[in-house]
C-alpha cells in the first residue's frame, strides 16, 4: 500500500467533508430555497425596540440600543447569539434641522461566527458607502466578544451585545385581541376582534389623561381584569453602543438634532 | 495508478468546492485584495415603536420595512395607514397632525439638550418629559402613543381642535415600568 496515496485519498475525503460544511451550513445564499423572506423567519434579525438617550455617567456621551431575537423565554438565553449572515445597523441623520432626512452615518455590526463565543466587530460611525436599503461595510473599529462589555477606539466607545431583559412592557396580548391582525401569527387570516378594551384593575379606576379626567373604567365601559406586562418573563439580544455626541455630529458642526433608526440586512435580502 | 488518479481527482474538485465556497458567500475567512465587497440588503426597519404596529396592517410591514423611512409618502404604506387608520374614528386633522409628527419614520433627539430622553420629546417641544427627545428605558411609550391616537394628546397640545371623540378605554395599557434597568452601561437589565 503506499502511504502517499492513502495521504491523498484522506485528504480528498476530508477536503470533500469540508466542503459539503460549508455549502450546509449556508443553503440560502445565492439561492430562492427560503420562500418566507418575512424577519419572522429568522428571529436574530427581527428589532423589537431602538432607544436613544443621554449616557447616565457623561453628558457628553449617547447611548444608542437596539433589541433582537424576541420572546426568549426567562432562563433560555444560553446560546443564543448573532447571527453572523445579519449586518446590524445604526442609521444616523445628523441635518434632521435642515429638514435632511437621509443617513449621513452608519454604525454597523457583524459577528465573525454563530454560537455565543463569537467575536463582532464594529464599523463605523461613518459615512455610509451608499445610502439606501442596499449597503457594504463602512471602516473597522474594533472588536469585542460576545456577552462582554467592551471599550473599544482609544476608550471613546463603550460597547456590548448580548442577552438582557426585554425592557420594553406592554399588554401585547391584549392588544392582538383588539388589533388581532398585527399578530403575525394570525396570518394571513386574523380572526375577528375578541376584546374592545384594555384590561383596568378595578372599576373605580379612573381615567385621567393629560391632565382631563375622562370618568372611571366602569362609567366608560372598559374591562374590568388584571393588566398583564406581556413582555415581563422574556429576554432579548441587546446591541448598545455609548460614544460621545461628537460623533454624532455633522461634518465641522456641533452636535444637534438626528434622527435614528436600526436596521438588519442579509447578503440576498432574505431571513437567511 | 488508477487508484492515484482517482485520489487525485478528488482531492482537486474538493478543494476547488472549498475554495469556491469560502469566497462566494463572504461569510467564511476574509475577502482576498481586490475582493467585490459583500452587499446587504435590508429586510427590517425600526425607528419609533409601536408605530407600524398600531397603524399599519400586517400585510404591508413587509413594504415598510423593505424602504427608507425618510423616501416618498405616496410609496411608504405607513404613511397612508396612518391617516386611514386615525381617520376611522377621528377628525380629519387629527390623522394629517399624526402624519406630520409621525413621518418621516426615525426617532428624533436633539444631542444639543442635556436630557432626559423623552420619548417625541422634540416632536412636542418637550411635553412629554424633555426636549432630549430619543427614547429612554422606561419610556412609556405605550400610552404616549394611545394618548395621541385615542385620546386628547394632540388637543391638550393645541396641535388641533378637540373632536370629543376619545375613547378612555384604549388610552392606556395600565402595565407600569418595572424592570431594573441601571445606571451604569450597557444600562439594560441582565437576563432573566
Amino acid at each position: 500500500m503506499n502511504r502517499g496515496l492513502s495521504w491523498s485519498a484522506l485528504a480528498a475525503v476530508l477536503a470533500l467533508a469540508c466542503a459539503l460544511v460549508v455549502y450546509r451550513a449556508y443553503p440560502g445564499l445565492g439561492s430562492d430555497h427560503q420562500d418566507s423572506p418575512t424577519v419572522t423567519g429568522n428571529p436574530l434579525a427581527d428589532i423589537t425596540d431602538v432607544f436613544a438617550f443621554p449616557a447616565a455617567d457623561n453628558p457628553n456621551n449617547v447611548v444608542l440600543a437596539m433589541n433582537v431575537d424576541p420572546l426568549i423565554p426567562a432562563g433560555m438565553f444560553s446560546g443564543q447569539a448573532l447571527d453572523p449572515n445579519v449586518l446590524y445597523q445604526f442609521k444616523i441623520a445628523n441635518n434632521v434641522a435642515a429638514a435632511d432626512f437621509a443617513e449621513h452615518l452608519v454604525i454597523q455590526f457583524r459577528a465573525g461566527t454563530s454560537g455565543t463565543n463569537q467575536t463582532i466587530t464594529m464599523y463605523g460611525p461613518a459615512a455610509p458607502n451608499e445610502t439606501g436599503t442596499t449597503n457594504t461595510l463602512v471602516a473597522q473599529t474594533g472588536t469585542f466578544s460576545f456577552n462582554t462589555p467592551s471599550t473599544i477606539d482609544s476608550g471613546q466607545v463603550q460597547v456590548f451585545a448580548g442577552p438582557r431583559r426585554d425592557p420594553f412592557f406592554f399588554d401585547l396580548a391584549q392588544f392582538f385581541k383588539i388589533v388581532p391582525d398585527r399578530n403575525y401569527q394570525n396570518q394571513p387570516s386574523p380572526p375577528p376582534a375578541t376584546a374592545t378594551s384594555f384590561n383596568f384593575a378595578t372599576a373605580s379606576q379612573p381615567i385621567i389623561l393629560n391632565g382631563t379626567s375622562f370618568g372611571t373604567a366602569a362609567s366608560n365601559g372598559c374591562t374590568i381584569a388584571t393588566p398583564t406586562d406581556f413582555l415581563a418573563n422574556f429576554d432579548v439580544l441587546s446591541i448598545v453602543v455609548e460614544l460621545p455626541k461628537t460623533m454624532l455630529a455633522p461634518a465641522g458642526g456641533q452636535a444637534g438634532k438626528i434622527g435614528v433608526w436600526a436596521t438588519t440586512s442579509t447578503p440576498d435580502g432574505q431571513s437567511e | 495508478m488508477a487508484k492515484y488518479t482517482w485520489s487525485a481527482s478528488l482531492l482537486t474538485a474538493a478543494l476547488a468546492l472549498v475554495f469556491a465556497g469560502c469566497n462566494g458567500g463572504g461569510h467564511i475567512g476574509l475577502p482576498g485584495p481586490g475582493a467585490t465587497p459583500q452587499h446587504y440588503v435590508q429586510i427590517e426597519l425600526l425607528a419609533r415603536p409601536a408605530v407600524k404596529e398600531a397603524f399599519e396592517a400586517f400585510a404591508n410591514h413587509d413594504v415598510t420595512n423593505r424602504i427608507e423611512p425618510y423616501g416618498n409618502q405616496s410609496t411608504d404604506p405607513l404613511f397612508s395607514s396612518i391617516g386611514s387608520f386615525t381617520d376611522a374614528f377621528r377628525a380629519p386633522q387629527y390623522g394629517t397632525t399624526l402624519q406630520a409628527v409621525l413621518y418621516p419614520n426615525e426617532m428624533i433627539a436633539d444631542l444639543s439638550q442635556a436630557g432626559p430622553a423623552a420619548y417625541l420629546g422634540v416632536e412636542t417641544g418637550g411635553a412629554t418629559g424633555g426636549k432630549f427627545g430619543g427614547r429612554a428605558l422606561g419610556d412609556d411609550v405605550i400610552d404616549i402613543s394611545l394618548g395621541a391616537i385615542f385620546g386628547n394628546t394632540l388637543s391638550a397640545l393645541s396641535l388641533v381642535a378637540d373632536d370629543h371623540k376619545e375613547a378612555p378605554c384604549l388610552t392606556t395599557d395600565n402595565v407600569g415600568y418595572d424592570k431594573a434597568n441601571t445606571a451604569t452601561f450597557p444600562y439594560i437589565q441582565a437576563p432573566l
